[in-house]
């Protein structure tokens, strides 16, 4: 029998490890964390709760952000591309998604398998003392990452949440930088499959307050923690 | 006496399922789908409620939720609608309002006294000697009070929901289900709400033809499309509390608030069946048309025996004809028009030879020996407006079913900025004013037929899809058609001799009631509300409004819409506290040590939105525990968690000028690798913050901040930077680095296991110096400072790394004594070293010269925000200043923080911190002195509690190692 991976045996370790121990979490290790694989259950069962309520946490995935004067055009030599557009998140052909919070202020979220190497060239391809006017925000440790997914997503967050986030209103790349169960959260519409799906990116220090905020809001609705494994077969990665 | 009607009867009950309750500790059974006022009908109960003031006997008025007559004690909760709430296995119902029983209450003598009682009468008595009044309130508060309140009842869970829609149906009648229908239609994404459990209004109960069941076909056609239309979303139980503002609507629903968006509104929420005001109006089953139709249709309850139908329009006659299908014995039909209306459900009442009075009202109804219900009405001939001729009918009957017309149900149209005009020669009304996307339909617009009402729902369901920006095809409006049908009676109001003719039912307000309060000038019908509270209660005046109306009309001689009515303010309905407050949320942060914190024991405090610990172990080890861990930091080694520190990142070339300017210091020399202290004072020269700043970098600075006041540094940041345009980039970082303190003698040693590629050796890292390098192979920022005094390092690394440092450094200080200490025992440290804690030490007018940190302003520098008044400040004589303090008394009393330092009959100052000092054996504190107070050896008096005077020594600061030896080595 192999041997149970814990947590707390890696030094890079989730908010929300202890939450995910306590509901049963089967751990693998992406990244360097220790993450939820399922929750017990069998991937078919999470994938049928992910598509109907379910919330996943990503905040072992990389992420970065880039703001200043000269953000955008820096970005672009880099070969990001993106629109004026702010408010809206940007596909990359390399599968990450360029999330662009206002004309100088972009947040960078990885693919969620194999998202290393594009954050951390990213990252350390910024010169501060050469490259003027363009500041790193370091988002893998200011905010957490929380998928919340499922044809009942839009109305458990319209409990919790005062921005019209419906599909038909909020679409697929769509932004709200809004306040969610009155915590500053930055909401974007991404499905993964067929399931609708929002990433929140959040106050990783309120990352247990926020998770059982939407635990509690999802329950009228069945909802329930999926682990990755299901996260990936839905976005086709696994 | 009502009983319940034989099967099929009743379109809203499940027969094949009882349901057994309590009411006033008595077993009933009742049907799934009963309401409470139904199911104690269908038991023969009469009696429901005592009225608020003569404590009256009341029974079932109009069974819409609308008045006080229905109110009970439901388990836990007070006044609660009977005819709203569905009975459910066990549920525990009771009277209110009474002392003795519901059908025996004590208290109905009040009624005798009612002459001297009127209204008002309370703004001229009670007060006076003032004495009594304490003995009144008791008295009142016990007869006049509702329901029972626990205040032990279990918290319920209510939440909230926000919902957005193109267009909002309110009322689910049948020009809100034509409107809903006509906007989907059009393309409109549809919310349809009724207050009702089930959707149809009027089409469930009433009766528009001879055939019985035409209205609730109808319904069930509308409710089908309605259904098969995925464009309309249906939320029946919903009752709107209020428009506000841009279309916004609060709604509740079960537990829910759902606040509510809508491009356009129809409101198509109905009328209101109003009374006739007649001596004895209130007697328990005396009731309005729609109320017996409900009972006979929806719940199948016969709602007496024999009966006297009194009416104003046509819609009695459909009245007459339910009550007959349910085997009630019609006495007669007294219709208050002059002349017979010729309609399809007059002609079929006179076809089955019901006897129809013409141009007569209900004249007195008289109670039964019990005085517990309806056993006679005597009817009058009308001669005049309000005036009876003297020659008398009487019927014997236990039912009395009255309507004098019906008026627009219209807050949400009236708080929309819609006002209701009154046409007094048509008898008519219509709602004027409304902006272009609410828009009124049906009943509520004046179009009382069922066609008319359905045409209007349609044509307002197409306006309302354009008003929300749908492109349709505008239809024409339909024309109200004035026929006498739809009429109000313009004067349903009939005085008599000897009173109690219920204008109010809520209140107890009769007809000289408010002839009194116009009498003594009360003209205005807002001050006529307040002075009478005519409309004050649970019916908000929608059964008396009216009538209130046309008494101060006829008294000041204005019309109708001169007199004007009262404003509608929210909440339309009965809503909970606990619906207003939701579900509570109270984001809590954790550091990334939290539950390293837990596992050690911690007692955990709050530090804004944070939780730090404050000691390590039992709450009765507390003071101990305390100086236990200080003397392992002064002597060993200690760790604390230091993550809620803020942390802000300042970067691009004018860095160090952004610094200059935000803070009292000088920054632009301050060479990289070494922190320097940081002072923010706001433009009233009050101090206002304090941290480090770390020069990292030419152009990048890591400011600390004090936990509770980071967010307001960056906004000041943001906000200044936002006018001075300097090129620089601020970011809060605090919940990016988790961040420890390793501080103590032996820190040194500790770090020195864990770290190999910074030098820590004095001359290498001295104090105040700054490095970046790994602690156990983790990335960390290195601050060498001294807050507690002794050597130590602050290690800021990446947050998801912290708890990972943490374990780490515990693991190798073992061999150092190492252990963790709370913001107590820093506290203690910080206070032994002098240094202050902002918003602790200081408040909202300390400026650095009384605080003492004059040392920590940049003299030469041209600016920093607060620069021009803290050297206004400096002119100014001083009035007080903080100093260290040691307590020379310690056998009695010790001083509190908030002590005051008294000089003679003066309060000169304050105690700010104290604690006892293991390491110098004495109880040490800071405050605010007058200056004259502030040279060292000067002894000051603290007066503790009771008034006992405590005395202290002024001291140098520090109080611990003066020369600061054990931080710098």
């Amino acid at each position: 029998m192999a041997d149970v991976l814990k947590p707390s045996s890696l030094i890079k370790r989730s908010f929300l490890y202890r939450i995910h121990e306590k509901a049963g979490g089967v751990f693998i290790e992406e990244n360097g964390f220790a993450v939820p694989s399922n929750y017990g259950q069998s991937v078919r069962e999470e994938i049928t709760l992910a598509h109907q309520m379910g919330i996943a946490d990503l905040s072992h995935v990389s992420r970065t952000g880039f703001k200043g004067w000269h953000a955008a055009s820096w970005l672009e030599k880099k070969n990001c591309k993106f629109g004026l557009e702010s408010n809206f998140s940007y596909l990359q052909s390399t599968g990450e998604r360029i999330l662009r919070l206002s004309p100088n202020e972009f947040a960078i979220v990885g693919k969620i398998v194999n998202d290393r190497d594009f954050i951390t060239e990213l990252n350390s391809s910024l010169h501060p003392e050469t490259d003027e006017g363009v500041f790193i925000v370091p988002r893998s440790d200011t905010n957490c990452w929380l998928k919340v997914m499922g044809v009942n997503a839009p109305s458990m967050l319209a409990k919790v949440c005062a921005v019209d986030l419906r599909p038909q209103i909020f679409p697929d790349g769509a932004i709200a930088q809004t306040n969610i169960a009155r915590l500053n959260c930055i909401v974007t519409r991404h499905d993964v499959g067929l399931a609708t799906t929002y990433d929140i990116l959040t106050d990783c220090a309120s990352a247990d307050y926020f998770w059982q905020a939407l635990l509690d809001a999802m329950d009228e609705f069945s909802g329930g923690p999926v682990g990755v494994t299901a996260v990936y077969q839905l976005a086709g990665v696994g | 006496m009502p009983s319940r009607l034989p099967s099929p009867a009743g379109r809203f009950i499940d027969r094949d399922k009882q349901i057994k309750f309590k009411f006033e500790g008595r077993s009933l059974v009742g049907y799934q789908g009963d309401t409470i006022a139904s199911a104690l009908l269908a038991s023969g109960h009469t009696i429901l409620s005592r009225s608020f003031k003569y404590h009256r006997p009341r029974g079932v008025i109009s069974l819409s939720s609308l008045d006080a007559n229905t109110l009970m004690q439901v388990g836990d909760s007070p006044n609660r609608f009977a005819d709203r709430i569905q009975i459910q296995e066990g549920l525990n119902v009771s009277g209110q309002n009474y002392w003795g029983s519901l059908s025996n209450d004590r208290l109905s003598f009040i009624g005798k006294f009612s002459k001297f009682l009127p209204a008002g009468f309370y703004y001229k008595a009670f007060y006076s000697p003032r004495w009594a009044w304490p003995i009144w309130a008791n008295f009142i508060r016990k007869v006049a009070g509702l329901g029972v309140l626990n205040p032990n009842s279990k918290h319920s869970y209510y939440d909230k929901e926000y919902l957005f829609y193109d267009v909002v149906v309110v009322g689910a009648g049948v020009a809100g289900l034509s409107a809903a229908l006509e906007a989907a239609l059009s393309g409109a994404d549809v919310l349809l709400l009724d207050d009702e459990q089930r959707v149809g209004g009027s089409l469930n109960w009433g009766r528009s033809e001879p055939d019985e069941n035409a209205d609730i076909t109808k319904r069930d056609e509308l409710l089908n499309q309605i259904q098969q239309n995925n464009n309309i979303h249906l939320l029946s139980s919903s009752s709107v509390i209020g428009w506000y503002t841009d279309n916004w609507l609060a709604v509740v629903r079960e537990n829910r608030l759902i606040k509510l968006r809508a491009k356009s509104i129809v409101v198509a929420t109905g009328c209101w069946e109003q009374p006739i005001v007649f001596r004895n109006n209130d007697l328990p089953g005396v009731m309005l048309g729609s109320a017996a139709q409900k009972l006979i249709n929806l719940w199948g309850v016969r709602p007496g025996e024999r009966a006297v139908i009194a009416t104003s329009d046509d819609r009695g006659y459909g009245v007459a004809l339910d009550v007959m299908k349910a085997g009630v014995e019609v006495a007669a039909v007294v219709d208050l028009r002059p002349e017979f209306n010729e309609c399809k459900l007059s002609l079929e009442v006179r076809r089955k030879q019901i006897p129809i009075l013409l141009g007569r009202t209900p004249w007195e109804a008289i109670p039964n020996r019990q005085g517990s219900r309806v056993s006679k009405l005597r009817v009058a001939k009308i001669v005049a407006q309000g005036k009876c001729a003297p020659e008398i009918d009487s019927f014997a009957c236990d039912l009395v079913i009255m309507s004098a017309g019906w008026f627009p149900a219209a807050p949400i149209v009236r708080q929309a900025g819609g006002k209701i005009v009154y046409d007094e020669l048509s008898g008519h009304t219509k709602i004027t004013d409304l902006p272009e996307n609410v828009i009124a339909a049906g009943g509520i617009a004046g179009h009382t037929s069922l066609e008319a009402a359905a045409a209007d729902g349609s044509y307002a369901g197409n306006v309302a899809a354009k008003a929300a920006g749908i492109d349709n095809k505008r239809v024409q409006p339909p024309q109200i058609q004035i026929t006498k049908e739809s009429q109000m009676h313009p004067w349903p109001i009939f005085d008599h001799p000897k009173g109690k003719e219920f204008v109010d039912f809520d209140e107890d307000l009769q007809i000289h009631d408010l002839e009194t309060a116009l009498e003594e000038g009360y003209t205005h019908i807002e001050h006529l509300k307040r002075f009478t509270t005519n409309g004050m209660g649970p019916s908000q005046g929608r059964h008396s409004s009216l009538s209130a109306m046309r008494l101060a009309s006829r008294y000041t001689g204005l019309s109708l819409d001169g007199t004007g009515m009262t404003t509608a303010r929210p909440p339309n309905a009965q809503v909970t506290l606990g619906h207003l407050a939701g579900r509570i949320f109270e984001p809590v942060r954790y550091t990334a040590m939290h539950h390293r914190h837990l596992e050690a024991g911690a007692k955990m405090m709050p530090a804004g939105m944070w939780l730090r610990p404050e000691y390590y172990g039992s709450d009765n080890r507390r003071n101990q525990m305390i100086q236990e861990e200080s003397s392992n930091v002064r002597n060993n080694v200690g760790l604390i968690d230091v993550s809620t520190l803020g942390g802000l990142d300042i970067k691009g070339p004018d860095a160090a000028e952004f610094l200059n300017r935000m803070y009292t210091f000088a920054y632009l020399k301050q060479p990289v690798g070494k922190a320097r202290y940081v002072l923010m004072t706001d433009i009233a020269g009050v101090i206002v913050d304090d941290g480090v700043a770390c020069r990292l970098s030419e152009n990048h600075f890591y400011v600390t901040a004090t936990t509770g006041g980071v967010e307001s540094v960056y906004r000041q940041m943001l906000w200044f930077n936002a006018q001075w345009r300097l090129k620089v980039d601020i970011t809060n970082i605090t919940a990016s680095y988790a961040g420890v303190n390793i501080a103590g003698p032996k820190s040194r040693v500790v770090l020195e296991r864990l770290c190999d590629d910074v030098d820590l050796t004095p001359d290498g890292f001295p104090y105040m110096g700054v490095r970046e390098g790994h602690v156990a192979g983790i990335p960390a920022r290195m601050l060498r400072v001294g807050f507690v005094g002794e050597l130590g390092y602050e290690l800021h690394v990446p947050a998801h790394l912290g708890e990972a440092l943490w374990d780490v450094i515990i693991e190798e200080g073992k061999e150092e004594k190492i252990r963790p200490f709370g913001v107590e025992a820093q506290r203690l440290l910080r206070l032994e070293k002098g240094h202050i804690i902002i918003s602790q030490d200081t408040d909202g007018l300390t400026h650095p010269i009384e605080a003492d940190m004059a040392w920590a302003i940049a003299r030469k520098k041209p600016f920093y925000v607060g620069l021009k008044s803290v050297s206004m400040l400096e002119k100014k004589i001083l009035t007080r200043k903080l100093v260290g303090l040691e307590i020379i008394e310690t056998e009695g009393s010790i001083p509190k923080e908030c002590h005051l330092v008294i000089d003679g009959s003066e309060i000169t100052g304050r105690i700010t911190s104290i604690g006892y000092s293991s390491s110098l054996e004495k109880y040490v504190a800071l405050a605010y002195v007058s200056p004259n107070q502030s040279n060292p050896g000067t002894i000051v008096e603290i007066r503790v509690e009771e008034g006992e005077i405590i005395q202290a020594r002024v001291v140098e600061l520090p109080f611990y190692d003066p020369d600061g030896l054990r931080q710098e080595i």
